[in-house]
């Protein structure tokens, strides 16, 4: 399954609903999306890419439909469904809420 | 949120389902994009293609690898995997036929025939009267433990002290049985009547074929004379006359109006009885005699969630009150059974527990059979699995695979199954129609669902678990070591054969145990049917006189008619002896209080009871009950001679233990205020049973009938050949003497006792054929195990052949196995079936456990000669084998 041993575990998911939140693309955007916004520092293959995408697509949360790219390509294009949407938002929130949490224990000054 | 969920995924795993060419391209097409598109970006870089290409490659990591993840994804990949499993699991079963329909045989019988012959034991077991909902509806019985009875009926005392009591049921009500004379219609006959209360056919929920039942709400004297038919009666008296009702019919002179006639199954509700007339039990004024009279049958409704135990408790406070009260009720007690409880005699009971158990040790033979039979197949199959895990499949995906082939066995075999008990039942029903009541019942006989249930789960259970046993130890294995070397297979072949053979063992012992409590319970419905009856039955013909007291009022005329009747009856061709009787043996005689001797004077309530018979002198001649000591009656034993009697065994030794009781006196009393009546004991008669299913033997009194002249009698005759050719022309003999004496039911006594005996022999059948399973499936048991031994020990065979061993030495060889398997079974078993002759022997009759003895030597010879059947033909096989294809073929 899905489980990118370089990834926080559960953040692959978040992370491609949030890119394709933006906008509709293909795997290969996806991919190249992915490593342009999060530098090198969030390396996930291409390798776990597709399954967790396909694991979206089967929970309801993307949308996959074949179009025609601008070079002329048929390619398949993902986009965020409703039931996505407010996946995303949750899955946001909890990261926000795990995230400052952790920040605060780190900042934490020493006796 | 959910379902908006589901309208989202739905259609897509239907879509992965069943569009799963599609949905694979798809991805093909999706992955190959990206490899184009980022190879592209690496040529973009500056590598040539070939570099750009591989780079992409490993950046996606495996491609299949990575698809199968994709697929995954899909959650119904399990779907289709496993209707791959299913595919390949067919065809293994087609390439195996020898092992598939080995388990599926050994199934079918396990699940299938064991529960048919359940059913059909069962339904005959434990059949319900047609009524409504014959669960609620409960009978009152009498007990009285000074006097050592323990189910009697009870008196119109009792019966109106429990319906005036505090709404105890729903509905109580009360039936009296009743012979008279039934006049008017063709030959005068002899019919059963019930006196029953009003409310009797609405308590047991039952209407009228055609009119009506008796209205509760009507008094006595508005419905006195009103009669309900039975079906029988309509037919053979009335000739189905569509008009009978409102019609009258004359019993014992009195002229009763027919309201409603019985449907055609209404005779196996209790006693078939002819008519039914209405009786309150109340109304009359009571002689004290007649309320004393110990006749009424109750039944009761409970009420809606009246539990058994609260109406017994209920009960009782009222039935101890009143013996507090009156003295004739003292020592009376009241028990509340249950229709089943009350109908269905004691051994009965331990037929039904000797049943379950027999299933379940067929069972789990079965069970056993199918374990050992997976298991030897499993070792076997190691290598494939060995080479299946090498590369690469995970255990989970082994064991879904094996899930897949054992489910095909247990649907296979499930189905085999169902068409097996449904054929059994079939059988078996028309095996049943012994009788009409029999007949009636297995009408109605279905295969019995939850045990259909609880054998088919529990053989799919095994099969599951053996099934899938494989992959749950495979993984614990070192492939490489099974992978390389032939060792490892043959060591663990050896534990498997090991296990197995210890399957086959306790197969066997079970086998020898189920054969053992068979043959006892065969032997022990032989000498219940042969032995205890204490009398011989065929050839002779029965039929019952009940003389009117409007034409014969004195006992003198009564007793002259008998001994008129005799003496014609004797001199017709064909009759050897004939006799009169009060009652026959086995129809429960009414008691007889007595003293023993003369000097004796107890209170009527302590005196001892016995079986009374009244009889003339060639009783003893016609049923051949042997005089152990004295003399039987003869013509000189009159109503003007010293009054005589004979009595039986058992009183003899519980009432004259130590004395020769030839001369000594016995006081009989007709009724609890009758004057004692001295008679000299001339005789010692050989036990005869009382009623069907007697296991104990009771004190019983013969009286000369010209003693004690009564006006219903029965006649009974020996007769050369077939006893129902004597019918008419003894028919003929009564009415010479009297044109309208009705002449009841004539029969073979056979014929009366009949429907018990055959009733025993079917089960005698049914126990045998269960025994017949089970030894067929420890035959099926042995064969596999050798057959399995040799294929195992192939290599070995080719090795000794090569070195010289002869055919006969490897018949032997193998052949040796299978005895040595049956042997070590019968072994175990043997003491396990000493253990279980006793307890069938001491729970169904104490004493009879050592014809057990018989059968313990019986069992293990034909376990023994199915071993050597079974082993035979794979010792043929092994005989054969070619040592040059053996060792090669290491």
């Amino acid at each position: 399954m899905s489980k990118p041993s370089d990834l926080v575990q559960g953040t692959l998911d978040m992370l491609l609903l949030k890119i394709l939140a933006l906008e509709p693309m293909n795997g290969f955007a996806v991919s190249q999306r992915l490593k342009q916004v999060s530098g090198d520092v969030l390396q996930a293959s291409d390798g776990s890419l597709y399954p967790a995408l396909h694991k979206l697509e089967q929970e309801g949360w993307i949308t996959a439909e074949w179009k025609t790219s601008e070079y002329g390509r048929r390619a398949k294009y993902y986009s965020l469904t409703r039931l996505g949407r407010r996946q995303l938002e949750k899955e946001a929130d909890n990261w926000g809420r795990l995230s400052s949490a952790i920040s605060r224990v780190i900042k934490l000054k020493e006796a | 949120m959910r379902p908006e969920h589901w309208l989202y995924t739905i259609p897509l795993r239907l879509r992965s389902l069943f569009r799963r060419a599609q949905a694979d391209q798809h991805l093909d097409d999706e992955l190959r994009d990206h490899l184009e598109r980022k190879t592209e970006e690496y040529m973009a870089q500056g590598m040539t293609q070939k570099e750009a290409h591989r780079r992409a490659r490993i950046d996606l990591g495996g491609i299949e690898q990575t698809k199968e993840r994709c697929r995954d994804a899909r959650r119904v990949n399990w779907i289709q995997d496993f209707m791959q499993d299913l595919r390949y699991g067919l065809r293994i079963l087609r390439k195996n036929p020898g092992f598939a329909s080995t388990v599926i045989l050994t199934l079918g019988l396990g699940i299938g025939m064991n529960s048919a012959i359940f059913t059909v034991t069962n339904g005959f077991l434990l059949r319900e009267p047609p009524i409504t909902d014959p669960s609620s509806v409960v009978m009152v019985t009498m007990a009285n433990a000074s006097k050592r009875f323990e189910r009697n009926p009870a008196t119109a005392t009792e019966f109106l002290a429990l319906r005036g009591g505090p709404h105890l049921f729903d509905e109580i009500a009360a039936l009296q049985l009743d012979n008279l004379p039934l006049t008017g219609h063709g030959d005068p006959e002899s019919v059963t009547v019930a006196r029953v209360t009003p409310n009797y056919f609405e308590l047991l929920g039952v209407p009228a074929r055609a009119g009506r039942t008796f209205a509760p709400e009507m008094t006595q004297a508005e419905q006195e004379f009103n009669a309900i038919i039975s079906y029988d009666l309509w037919q053979r008296t009335f000739g189905a006359d569509p008009g009978i009702i409102g019609k009258t019919l004359t019993l014992a002179g009195q002229i009763y109006t027919v309201i409603g006639i019985m449907p055609d199954q209404f005779k196996y509700a209790f006693v078939p009885c002819a008519v039914w007339i209405p009786d309150s039990f109340d109304v009359r004024p009571l002689s004290s005699a007649q309320s004393e009279k110990r006749d009424l049958n109750i039944f009761a409704r409970l009420r809606p969630g009246q539990t058994l135990r609260h109406a017994q408790v209920q009960t009782n406070a009222i039935i101890e009150r009143l013996a507090r009260n009156s003295p004739t009720n003292k020592g009376w007690v009241a028990n509340v059974l249950t229709l089943q409880d009350a109908l269905i005699e004691e051994g009965t009971r331990i037929a039904v527990l000797l049943l379950m158990g027999l299933v379940v040790f067929v069972l789990l033979i079965a069970c056993a059979n199918v374990a050992g039979m997976f298991l030897a197949r499993y070792a076997g199959r190691m290598t494939e699995f060995d080479v299946r895990a090498a590369l690469g499949a995970g255990r989970l995906r082994l064991i879904q695979q094996l899930l897949a082939e054992s489910l095909l066995f247990a649907l296979f075999g499930g189905a085999f199954a169902l068409l097996l008990s449904d054929w059994g039942v079939h059988l078996l029903r028309a095996k049943l129609s012994f009788n009409a009541e029999t007949a009636w019942l297995s009408g109605k006989l279905e295969v019995d669902s939850s045990v259909f249930i609880f054998t088919c789960t529990t053989s799919f259970l095994t099969v599951l678990l053996f099934g899938v046993l494989p992959a749950l130890t495979s993984s614990k294995l070192e492939i490489q070591s099974t992978l390389h070397g032939s060792g490892g297979t043959r060591s663990q072949g050896r534990r498997e054969s090991r296990l197995r053979g210890g399957f086959v063992v306790g197969q066997i012992a079970l086998t020898i145990m189920l054969i053992a409590a068979t043959g006892t319970s065969i032997q022990l419905v032989i000498s219940e049917i042969r032995a205890r009856l204490g009398f011989d039955p065929q050839g002779v013909l029965c039929a019952g006189l009940s003389l009117p007291s409007s034409k014969y009022p004195s006992v003198q005329t009564q007793a002259a008619f008998f001994s008129e009747l005799l003496q014609r009856i004797q001199a017709l061709p064909g009759v050897q002896s004939a006799a009169v009787t009060q009652e026959i043996p086995e129809s429960f005689p009414r008691r007889l209080a007595f003293e023993p001797g003369a000097d004796l004077a107890l209170k009527p309530e302590e005196r001892p009871q016995a079986g009374g018979y009244f009889v003339s002198p060639d009783y003893f001649r016609v049923i051949r009950i042997p005089i152990l000591k004295g003399r039987p009656f003869s013509a000189s034993d009159s109503a003007l001679s010293t009054r005589v009697s004979i009595v039986n065994e058992s009183l003899a030794k519980q009432y004259f233990p130590n004395t020769d009781p030839i001369g000594m006196f016995i006081r009989t009393y007709a009724g609890p205020s009758s004057p004692a009546v001295s008679r000299q004991i001339v005789g010692v008669a050989a036990d005869v049973i009382d009623r069907v299913g007697q296991t104990q033997s009771v004190p019983q009194i013969y009286v000369p009938f010209t003693q004690n002249p009564m006006s219903s009698m029965t006649v009974v005759l020996r007769v050369n050949g077939d006893p129902t050719t004597l019918s008419a022309p003894m028919r003929a003999s009564v009415w010479a003497i009297d044109k309208d004496q009705p002449i009841g039911d004539v029969q073979a006594m056979t014929q009366v006792i009949g429907a018990k005996g055959s009733g025993d022999r079917f089960l005698a059948g049914l126990l045998a054929a269960f025994a017949s399973i089970a030894l067929g499936l420890a035959t099926i048991g042995i064969f596999g195990v050798v057959a399995y031994i040799v294929a195992q020990r192939i290599h070995e065979i080719g090795v000794r052949m090569a070195l010289g061993a002869q055919k006969r030495d490897i018949f032997q060889l193998v052949l040796g196995r299978g005895i040595f398997l049956a042997a070590t079974g019968t072994a175990v078993g043997l003491i396990g079936s000493f253990a279980i002759i006793r307890i069938v022997a001491s729970a169904a009759y104490s004493d009879s456990w050592l014809h057990g003895l018989l059968v313990l030597a019986i069992a293990p010879a034909i376990v023994v000669s199915a071993a050597v059947v079974a082993s035979c033909i794979p010792a043929r096989r092994a005989m054969r084998v070619d040592p040059m294809v053996a060792l090669r073929y290491e």
